[in-house]
């Protein structure tokens, strides 16, 4: 069983989260392979960016086993070792607006350097060989010492992907990556965020809401509703019928 | 027999009269015939007022009133600096940002703090004393005594400047592995930054106007030449030390205004 499990890079067992005592995620038991593509749907509130936060490591459940790579997720509490392995891109960006663009890709490789590297990175943009390599794959040259927060919410999520990609995770879970900007860059977002995985053979695990996306960009879709798996498809088998009960 | 409930006083209004009954009764007790010790109050405020529209404006004043600003800014820049490095090295222990560990973290936070609400709950003046009667009465005593306070309300105030930063860009960068040391680096002192170069600037004033009522304890400067031209009663030369202090403070705050665009 533990060598079936082994193939596995996320094997979740009975996992339950409780905020006082109200269950957010009740009983998940899901394993995803490397180099899947899952979708994560469900309405708003049911758990989703929790079951997120439990996968990151950022969090860790009340009951059940989160597994990474084998390895509970106990193990690594949020360490170097887990930025290796997970790497995490937010509706919000969540970048340091005050910093240019080059030093927030460039915060991608801290889990690599020691202290007195990240003072020196900060002060001259040190490798940034690295860095304006992921910033032309992300169509952002030219703007490395551009602030932050001049930048567009497109732009700055661009800037958390080649962060991300500085940063090289084997897995890259993504909550409500597209949510907050318009549909041409959502789909620009998508397709870049798709077309890395992709090359580079990671694991992406996105939280979305869009029907579209799904089926065009993911091979698998979990369906959460009320805290617990509704439906664990392939993406074939996904219909607007199935996708509309869920939200209903 | 049960009171009805709506016949009872309110509480406030019976608080308020025995207030009020207590208030005019002192006013029995009261010394009426010596409010004012001073009698000339009234002559002395005419000569203020007459300083003040015939300012002291000859060359030899003039250059006496900038020799004295210059040396206050210096006071006041050689204790605002000191007082930088410490609240800053204060301010990153007592956020409690630099430990992982939450029993270090708490630890750092409980003991570092009320050590700060130790040493700047004693006013600049007292420790001028503190520390005249100990170093003797220097302009390094001067220095210090302004430098030890404003560290620990700079320490405080940056802490908590450093701890109000936004927790989703910090545990970005934790997921991409930073240490409480790189989130501090790259995290909360970039996100802070221009908060803590204005309160910087904010104390640099506060600091300016504190060295000029330091002079007791061998500060030259704004405040002596005021002692001086008050111990003659030439409000002429005090309004226009006064004007040159407003001018000093003036300067400080285009100069952090100008500083903070840049951040």
């Amino acid at each position: 069983m533990n060598n079936v499990q082994d193939a596995y890079i996320y094997s979740l067992t009975g996992v339950s989260k409780f905020a006082e005592k109200i269950p957010i995620i009740q009983d998940i038991t899901l394993c995803i392979k490397p180099e899947e593509k899952v979708a994560i749907l469900g309405p708003s509130g049911v758990g989703k960016t929790t079951l997120i936060r439990l996968m990151s490591g950022e969090i860790h459940p009340d009951s059940g086993t989160v597994k990474l790579n084998g390895q509970n997720s106990f193990h690594f509490s949020q360490g170097r070792e887990l930025a290796r392995i997970v790497g995490v891109i937010n509706q919000q960006f969540n970048l340091v607006d005050e910093l240019s663009v080059m030093n927030n890709v460039l915060a991608g490789n801290l889990g690599r350097w020691n202290f007195f590297e990240s003072i020196f990175s900060l002060i001259s943009s040190r490798n940034s060989e690295i860095a304006q390599n992921a910033l032309s794959m992300v169509d952002l040259s030219g703007r490395d010492r551009t602030k932050v927060s001049k930048l567009s919410g497109g732009e700055q999520q661009r800037v958390a992907i080649a962060r991300l990609i500085v940063q090289d995770p084997a897995v890259i879970l993504a909550d409500e990556p597209v949510s907050s900007l318009d549909p041409a860059r959502a789909e620009e977002i998508m397709k870049l965020l798709l077309k890395y995985v992709k090359t580079r053979s990671k694991t992406l695990v996105a939280v979305l809401h869009s029907f579209e996306f799904t089926k065009k960009y993911f091979d698998r879709v979990i369906g959460i509703r009320e805290g617990a798996v509704y439906f664990d498809i392939s993406t074939n088998s996904l219909t607007q019928n199935v996708f509309e009960d869920l939200y209903i | 027999m049960r009171l009805n409930k709506t016949h009872m006083p309110d509480p406030r209004i019976v608080t308020t009269f025995i207030l009020v009954v207590v208030f005019l009764g002192s006013l029995l007790f009261s010394d009426w015939g010596n409010l004012v010790s001073h009698g000339g109050g009234g002559a002395m405020i005419r000569l203020m007022g007459k300083g003040l529209i015939s300012l002291e404006l000859s060359y030899d004043f003039i250059l006496l009133a900038l020799e004295a600003s210059l040396i206050t800014l210096a006071y006041a820049v050689c204790a605002i600096s000191v007082a930088v490095l410490f609240g800053f090295i204060g301010g990153l222990i007592a956020s409690g940002g630099l430990f992982s560990s939450i029993v270090t973290k708490l630890s750092a936070i409980v003991f570092f703090r009320a050590l700060l609400a130790v040493v700047r709950s004693i006013h600049e003046l007292i420790w001028a004393w503190l520390i005249a009667l100990a170093l003797g009465f220097t302009p390094m005593s001067g220095i210090l005594a302004l430098a030890i306070p404003y560290s620990a309300i700079l320490a405080r105030v940056y802490a908590d400047f450093l701890n109000d930063v936004p927790e989703p860009s910090l545990q970005a960068l934790r997921t991409a592995g930073a240490t409480p040391l790189q989130v501090m680096l790259y995290g909360r002192i970039p996100a802070a930054a221009k908060e803590m170069v204005s309160y910087g600037f904010y104390r640099f004033e506060c600091c300016i106007r504190s060295a000029s009522v330091l002079s007791f304890i061998g500060l030259q400067g704004l405040g002596y030449q005021i002692g001086v031209s008050l111990d003659d009663l030439l409000f002429a030369e005090v309004w226009t030390l006064l004007l040159f202090l407003v001018g000093l403070i003036i300067l400080v705050d285009y100069w952090g205004s100008t500083l903070r665009r840049f951040l």
